[in-house]
């Protein structure tokens, strides 16, 4: 029988299925951070340094106009379409990279869920110990 | 059980359709300002429907339990932070002209504001239903129990 320093035979299947949940919560919920890059992103934002629009201080009718201006240049050629570099936000809808986007912050939300649950729960138990202690001195 | 089916359907589609506009490279510009202004709607209709709870919770704060004081302010956080992202969504708007509302023209500035309330409010959503989550676990089984 393999030794690890635990007995083995204690360890329940279902304590490794949760076991083997949390690594993976964990896992995932970190490779989301990273993915959607989001603490540079919200750091870049708090700082207001995001310089995604690309023109400042524009009413609503000009910027309609411009953009029926452009769509006019790449209808007739004058533009290409490819070479235009678009801000995040106005990037033509792409499924797959939307998606992945999405599957992005629904693991950091599940890493968020996951933490405080637990957090939550080790809190709990640790203040109903100390009251059964204080009940039983 | 039909109000805590209504809130728990309402909560759910909440956080479905919060997540899924958080790319707006998924739906289209059109789509996201659309479907963020219906959000809004729908996240009202949340507060009336605990509006009790908003009352009686502000009338005894001071005697709540830590827990409760965080799960309170917890969700003035959220209000804000879903009225945060509406308010600079309203300023940045290319579908719906919304210029009579003088937000301001500084776009760069709001849609700062927007991404980053936006980033925080889904932390804020997780914590909150982190928080919940046993009702949530219990609210679920009981639906599926009844649907069976």
């Amino acid at each position: 029988m393999l030794n690890l320093g635990v007995n083995m035979q204690n360890i329940k299947s279902s304590n490794i299925i949760k076991g083997l949940l949390i690594v993976a919560i964990l896992s995932i919920g970190i490779f989301s951070f990273l993915y959607i890059d989001f603490f540079s992103t919200l750091k870049s934002a708090l700082l207001l340094e995001l310089t995604v629009e690309p023109v400042q201080n524009v009413d609503f009718a000009e910027m309609q106009a411009k953009k029926k201006d452009m769509e006019a240049k790449i209808d007739s050629g004058e533009i290409n379409k490819e070479d235009i570099v678009m801000p995040k936000g106005l990037q033509t809808p792409s499924l797959t990279s939307g998606l992945k986007g999405v599957l992005g912050f629904v693991g950091i939300l599940a890493f968020v869920i996951f933490l405080v649950y637990y957090l939550d729960d080790y809190i709990n138990k640790q203040n109903k110990n100390k009251r059964v202690l204080q009940k039983s001195s | 059980m039909g109000k805590m089916k209504t809130n728990f359907y309402l909560d759910l589609f909440l956080v479905i359709i919060f997540l899924l506009l958080m790319e707006p490279k998924l739906t289209g510009v059109v789509l996201h300002e659309l479907v963020g202004l219906a959000i809004s709607l729908a996240f009202l209709t949340h507060i009336i429907f605990h509006w009790k709870w908003v009352v009686e919770t502000t009338k005894k704060y001071f005697k709540l339990n830590n827990r409760s004081k965080i799960k309170y302010i917890l969700d003035i956080l959220l209000f804000i932070g879903f009225i945060t992202i509406l308010i600079s969504g309203l300023a940045i708007s290319k579908t719906i002209n919304f210029s009579w509302l003088n937000l301001g023209d500084n776009m760069v500035m709001w849609r700062n504001i927007h991404i980053a309330s936006s980033y925080i409010t889904i932390i804020l959503i997780g914590v909150h239903i982190g928080l919940n989550w046993k009702w949530v676990m219990n609210t679920s089984k009981r639906l599926l129990k009844n649907n069976a």
